[in-house]
């Protein structure tokens, strides 16, 4: 199980978010005092971003309200998504290094030198300690989310005179995420850094290259993603990137009405949700987890397991990060190969 | 207490024996059955009933999921459960025999963390030259090598100090239990080492019918071991001299008693981790209805204890879908109060 999964997000989807997102520049939503997305017409995203000074970005991650007066230099990546981000931005040459299980065969190939010149710290799993964080004197941490336990929060970073920048999805605050809270997040790291043009331009590319997914139509194939860990399913539930990524898919998301942006439910309640297609999350090694479910008399049951009909993606084709665009393109293309 | 072998005393003995028996017994087929039917997705009883009977009675089968999940996932669940809160409630009932101490349980005497590490181990060596059965065998090593540990360290002078045995054993776990998170947290994920999770808490989520002979079969040797060395066991509990005055090596017995629950031990936490309480509570509060004789307290302590952790286990499933709880949250909420309210009776003037 990722780490870097846990952010507690929920609540109903807004499409109006869509939108007001495209002209607010926020991270993830309000103030920790915002009403956790309770009524569905409310744009998660309120936190406006304006510049107050000339030069000065003013931000907010998480619920914190960041000045940057000047562009950062030494970023920090916590995450293998956030760092290919910042190579997608250009700005690979101001990180001073990257954690994460990005390696030669799973980093998004256009990216991939940009990535690699930089210098891998370690994995992104556990976390690394808020000391292993400080000794490379950041002066942004860009990050996929928190953890509480390590001491590594946007507070303490934010005590420290550290900026922050999370990925919506795993803001502590309760928030609704999906691929436009992702465009969100490459906007406003755009902003920060400076290269708010370029940040434009990446998300009009990778919209234009959404639009071009090609989805089946007639009824929609009800997928379970698992993010498999030894006998237990994990796996994106309602309010999730994966989770909108299914639907942009052409397919239903079987926990897509759990509540929960991340849950591990029972094999009876997979079992009685009957997949059609089950996508491997890219935990594991995917033949071992086909193999599994094949073998097990219960699991083998499900229609998915009958048909043979599975998909298999990298970690970070279903989590925030440029490789999401593709996640979006494999899902679509493992539900029209559905026998 | 009564090692007592008078002719109507032991006719009413037999008598209690029977009915605690039959009504156990009949009270844990029917937790089965009954948790059969309990879960996070709603199947109609009805629906239930099909299923079994078309399994047991071969019947026509049952169309759709219901099949699966009643049959392939509840039902090994349940016995898997019923064969496991037998297996840690006759341990405990040993334990607490052989230390003459009544906190002994495998958890806190290093069976239950030894058995964690040495399953550990097997997964991470990739070992399986007794196929299935490896994962117990590692893990009564590992349970053996608690146990042992505990009572080397609890020893003075040659003889078993009661009190010393629980620090000794909470020693051991602590220092096992580290070492096996250490080893789920280091290892990559293809190592399959289950979570830290597992190993402290416990699931009975990974039933299915070709596991739930792997603990059922240690039960039922382990059972019949002990039950023969029941009375044995009674002298025991008066000390080492009255033992050796009616015949018996404490020492020996002893031995056996502690590679019995090691067995049962090693069995169990294989393959549902380490639950905790059972074989602390469930003892105790059999011994309370049905006094200490263990001719009669082995077989009642069995029943119980899988009837408690059938039930445990649907709690575990049905209070928070679609998500699970590991069943030792449920065990230990209901065994600790259970346990307190014990230590207070035991410690009030009145009952002294």
């Amino acid at each position: 199980m990722r780490g870097s999964r846990h952010g507690q997000v929920g609540g109903p989807r807004s499409l109006a978010a869509a939108l007001a997102a495209a002209l607010v520049m926020a991270a993830c939503g309000g103030s920790t005092d915002t009403e956790p997305a309770a009524s569905a017409a409310a744009p998660p995203t309120s936190a406006a971003v304006t510049s107050t000074t000339v030069g000065e970005v003013v931000v907010s991650s998480c619920g914190i309200e960041y000045r940057y007066p000047e562009t950062p230099r030494a970023v920090l990546a916590t995450d293998t998504g956030a760092m290919e981000l910042l190579a997608a931005l250009g700005v690979a040459d101001s990180v001073v290094g990257w954690f994460g299980t990005g390696t030669e065969t799973n980093l998004a190939e256009q990216t991939r030198p940009a990535v690699l010149s930089r210098p891998r710290l370690g994995g992104s799993f556990p976390f690394p300690s808020y000391e292993a964080i400080l000794a490379q004197g950041p002066d942004l941490v860009v990050s996929y989310g928190f953890n509480e336990s390590a001491g590594f929060t946007s507070e303490a970073l934010q005590g420290d005179g550290i900026g922050s920048y999370s990925f919506g999805e795993a803001c502590p605050t309760p928030e609704v995420s999906n691929m436009e809270t992702f465009f969100d997040d490459v906007l406003n790291i755009g902003r920060i850094m400076g290269v708010e043009s370029a940040a434009q331009a990446l998300v009009s590319r990778w919209r234009a290259e959404l639009d071009s997914v090609k989805v089946s139509g007639g009824e929609p194939v009800k997928v379970l993603l698992i993010d498999y860990s030894e006998g237990i399913p994990f796996t994106s539930g309602e309010g999730s990137l994966a989770d909108d990524m299914i639907t942009r898919a052409g397919g239903v998301n079987i926990f897509g009405d759990s509540g929960q942006a991340f849950l591990t439910p029972s094999w009876e309640e997979v079992l009685s949700r009957n997949p059609d297609l089950i996508i491997e999350g890219g935990s594991e090694d995917f033949s071992k987890v086909k193999a599994f479910l094949e073998a097990d008399p219960a699991l083998s049951q499900m229609s998915a397991v009958q048909g043979s009909n599975f998909g298999d993606l990298r970690f970070q084709h279903n989590v925030p990060g440029p490789q999401a665009i593709e996640g979006v393109r494999l899902i679509a293309e493992a539900i029209a190969a559905r026998g | 207490m009564s090692t007592g072998d008078g002719g109507s005393h032991s006719r009413a003995r037999d008598r209690r024996l029977v009915t605690g028996l039959a009504v156990l017994g009949g009270a844990l087929g029917a937790s089965v059955i009954l948790a059969a039917g309990l879960g996070p997705s709603r199947i109609p009883t009805s629906t239930v009933v099909e299923v079994l009977a078309s399994k047991v009675a071969g019947g026509s089968p049952v169309e759709g999921p219901a099949t699966a999940i009643v049959w392939e996932l509840r039902v090994p669940r349940a016995l898997l459960a019923a064969v496991c809160g037998a297996s840690l409630a006759v341990a405990g009932t040993l334990l607490q025999a052989m230390v003459r101490n009544p906190l002994a349980d495998p958890a806190i005497m290093g069976g239950t963390s030894g058995a964690g590490l040495g399953a550990v181990a097997v997964l991470l060596g990739g070992w399986a030259f007794l196929g299935p059965w490896t994962l117990v065998a590692g893990a009564f090593v590992g349970s053996v090598v608690g146990y042992g540990a505990a009572l080397k360290l609890a020893e003075v002078a040659g003889r078993l100090s009661p009190l010393r045995v629980i620090l000794a054993g909470v020693a051991v776990s602590y220092a096992f239990g580290s070492l096996t998170s250490f080893l789920v947290i280091t290892a990559d994920e293809a190592s399959r080492l289950r979570s830290a999770l597992f190993w402290t808490l416990g699931s009975v989520a990974g039933a299915r019918w070709d596991r739930v002979w792997l603990p059922a079969v240690p039960l039922l040797l382990g059972l019949v071991l002990a039950l023969v060395k029941a009375r044995p066991l009674n002298a025991l509990a008066f000390g080492d001299e009255t033992s050796v005055g009616v015949g018996i090596d404490p020492d020996r017995l002893r031995i056996r008693i502690f590679l019995i629950a090691a067995l049962l031990t090693g069995a169990t936490t294989a393959l549902v981790g380490g639950i905790g309480f059972v074989g602390l509570v469930v003892p105790h509060v059999v011994r309370m209805v049905v006094g200490g004789d263990h001719r009669r307290l082995l077989p009642l302590a069995a029943l119980s204890g899988g009837v408690f952790l059938v039930w445990a286990d649907v709690a575990a499933r049905v209070v928070m879908p679609p998500q699970e709880l590991p069943i030792g949250i449920i065990t230990s909420f209901l065994g600790a109060p259970v346990f307190a309210w014990l230590l207070r009776r035991r410690l009030s003037p009145r009952a002294a």
